[in-house]
């Protein structure tokens, strides 16, 4: 899997969200994404998962334009994405819920193969005892979690996480990062918007800082950390300094 | 033992219970529907029960709230009429005009569903809603092909009466039996992912484009084949038989019935059929008055039951919010429970919040132990509480705001009296008339409240 994102552009009446993001994806990422309010970061988001068209540049998979695809197609070809609000399918259990990627996706499991992936993407996900209900009965940080899961059944390639560890118990979280570590072993790329400094600089294993709808800053998170362009943008200059 | 065992299982109970119902259906016309009168309503009946069915598929199945499916069906009914008249003697005769009847209804569905594709909510509502007038108006207006707003001349389905019954009914478990195989395949599961989320779905790879196009074609299908059949009961057709009343009603026993249960908006269609029927033989205007009053206070003791049956059977176990302060102030929640699937989120908290403060809200579980369901009832989106909560009493200011629970099946029992009101003329009319009646008193005695006192402070 390589992701490309040539000159992005995206613009909305006359706010220019994104002034031209250039950026690169491969195997096995753990890119943090991180930046003020109103950097664009969630607005990216949109445009990769195919919710938004972009108004310029291009976007490329493994060499072929998908920008102008729609949201099903995109998530067919293995780009999927999380919601920072949650959005699960609140009216269907949790393991339809996880049914709804693997019947729809370009997975070819089915009956007995198919349960058995269900019941080990809840194991992992410690969803288990609540698979029989309705997702709408979840808290927050369990819908984060079943929409973690949604990904697996769609067995995306790279999977685009926004804000998952906001608002979420540490217990979660852990689960979480645990999931995401164990997917990453299986050569799965992940692009995590993130406002939870200490999580996701240990997590990522590159981070990019995106500001006033630019990158400004692509790298190693320790290297990231010490840019100074990326201490007045984003993190702030320390007491001591 | 084994026996009573066995009737336990969901599957089994289900399996009895259709067979109870289509053992009823079957038999009805030797003990129930004796007369060809009774006979003439229960056609009406299965024709709605097929609209009911279809429409709970289009709109609680797949979330698409079209008010089209009546005239879907006056269009089925239309195209073979027309083609019986002028191509009497084309080949297969009745039911190659059946299926052209079919045929037209399900394109024009398949059109529909593609315009709508960039619609949603209540902009795709408001869409075929103009869309049903617009039928209606192309077939007055073209009365050399129509007939206008006269009655068309419509070739019967041989046999008689019952048999006819027989065709509508076998057409009506046909269609039921499609639905319910749909919903559990994986398109049904795919259709209800767009119903709850649309986005949503299409990042998990669902194609709505066309699973948009295909639920407008088979539920326009499904109207199709009970259209045709019914309007071919009879001998004629007129755009009466097309009004936005009768969308109405199938909209209003869809809801009653259950619109997540075809079977249920059916079944629901069927009873508010014979129920208006029994309705129009009552003339006395002050019984009529009181048994309206009679249905609203069943209507609410029926609620009311159900939010102590709900209560009852409810998990209580370890659902505890601690650390709400409790005083005097702005908001006060009493009572409230709010019910997950067999779990109580929140049971019977009161407590108050002062205007101003800043809460610290903790419980003792390390999650689900209700933050964000009270946050959700004590919230001031007054609809999303009434959905949300099961039971108990919301104040603000010291005026209840919401009594939930019971508001749910009121509104429902409203439907259903205003669906009666509008379809038959009959028996609640006078007693609605009452009632607005005393409305307008009211609203004159407020006024005049009103009146009198901006007089007094445009004195002082």
């Amino acid at each position: 899997m390589n992701l490309e994102i040539r000159d992005l552009r995206m613009r909305f009446g006359g706010n220019q969200v994104l002034k031209g993001v250039s950026l690169v994806v491969g195997s096995a990422e753990i890119c943090g994404l991180i930046g003020p309010n109103g950097a664009g970061k969630t607005t990216l988001t949109n445009v990769l998962a195919g919710a938004y068209r972009p108004t310029g540049g291009a976007i490329l998979l493994d060499g072929a334009r998908i920008d102008a695809q729609p949201a099903y197609v995109i998530a067919g070809q293995g780009i999927a994405r999380t919601f920072q609000i949650p959005r699960p399918f609140g009216r269907l259990t949790v393991r339809e819920n996880l049914l709804v990627p693997a019947v729809a996706g370009p997975g070819t499991a089915r009956g007995a193969a198919l349960e058995e992936r269900i019941r080990d993407t809840l194991r992992m996900l410690k969803l288990e005892h609540l698979a029989s209900e309705y997702a709408r009965s979840l808290s927050g940080g369990q819908k984060k979690l079943l929409e973690l899961g949604r990904l697996l059944m769609l067995d995306a390639d790279l999977m685009i996480l926004d804000e998952p560890f906001a608002g979420v118990h540490p217990a979660l979280q852990e689960t979480m990062i645990e999931f995401i570590r164990t997917l990453h072993e299986q050569q799965r790329s992940f692009l995590i918007i993130s406002h939870e400094m200490p999580v996701i600089f240990a997590l990522a294993t590159r981070m990019i800082v995106l500001a006033d709808g630019q990158v400004i800053a692509d790298g190693e998170p320790a290297v990231v950390r010490e840019q100074p362009e990326v201490i007045e943008a984003y993190l702030g200059v320390a007491e001591d300094a | 033992m084994t026996g009573w065992t066995g009737l336990r299982s969901p599957a089994t109970r289900t399996a009895l219970a259709l067979g109870a119902l289509g053992v009823l259906a079957a038999t009805a016309p030797f003990f129930l529907l004796t007369s060809s009168y009774d006979l003439d309503v229960a056609h009406q009946a299965l024709y709605m029960a097929g609209l009911c069915a279809s429409w709970a598929f289009l709109a609680g199945i797949a979330g698409q709230v079209s008010f089209a499916h009546v005239a879907l069906g006056g269009i089925a009914g239309y195209a073979s009429a027309i083609w019986m008249r002028d191509l009497p003697d084309a080949a297969g005769g009745l039911p190659v005009a059946l299926l052209v009847g079919v045929l037209a209804t399900t394109l024009v569905g398949a059109a529909l569903g593609a315009l709508l594709l960039r619609l949603q909510t209540v902009y795709l509502s408001l869409f075929t809603l103009a869309f049903a007038e617009i039928v209606t108006l192309v077939i007055v207006s073209e009365s050399e092909l129509t007939g206008g707003r006269a009655t068309l001349q419509v070739t019967a389905l041989g046999g008689d009466a019952l048999d006819h019954y027989y065709i509508l009914l076998v057409a009506l478990a046909f269609i039921l039996a499609c639905i319910y195989w749909i919903i559990r395949s994986p398109l049904g599961l795919c259709l209800k992912s767009m119903r709850e989320d649309a986005e949503s779905a299409a990042a998990m790879s669902v194609n709505i484009v066309r699973l948009k196009v295909a639920v407008f074609v088979i539920s326009s299908f499904f109207v199709g084949v009970i259209a045709a059949l019914y309007f071919h009961t009879g001998n004629r057709i007129s755009p009466d038989q097309l009004d936005l009343s009768i969308m109405a009603l199938v909209v209003a026993a869809a809801v009653i019935g259950g619109m997540d249960s075809p079977l249920a908006a059916a079944l629901s269609a069927v009873l508010s059929i014979f129920l208006l029927e029994l309705l129009r033989e009552l003339t006395l205007q002050d019984a009529a008055w009181w048994l309206a009053v009679a249905v609203l206070v069943l209507v609410f003791l029926f609620a009311a039951w159900q939010v102590v049956r709900r209560a009852r059977g409810t998990d209580r176990e370890g659902l505890k919010i601690v650390g709400i302060n409790v005083g005097g102030g702005l908001l006060l929640v009493l009572g409230l429970g709010a019910l997950g699937r067999g779990a109580t989120a929140i049971d019977a908290i009161a407590c108050g919040l002062v205007l101003g403060g800043v809460w610290l809200l903790v419980q003792a579980r390390r999650r689900g132990g209700g933050r964000s369901s009270l946050g959700r009832l004590s919230g001031w989106a007054a609809a999303a509480a009434v959905a949300f909560a099961a039971a108990g009493a919301l104040f603000v200011q010291g005026a209840l705001t919401i009594e939930v629970g019971v508001w749910r099946y009121a509104i429902f029992g409203l439907i259903l009296a205003l669906t009666v009101r509008f379809a038959s003329n009959g028996l609640l009319q006078p007693a609605l008339e009452r009632l607005s009646g005393r409305h307008a008193e009211f609203s004159r005695q407020f006024e005049a409240q009103r009146d009198t006192r901006d007089d007094a402070e445009a004195t002082r």
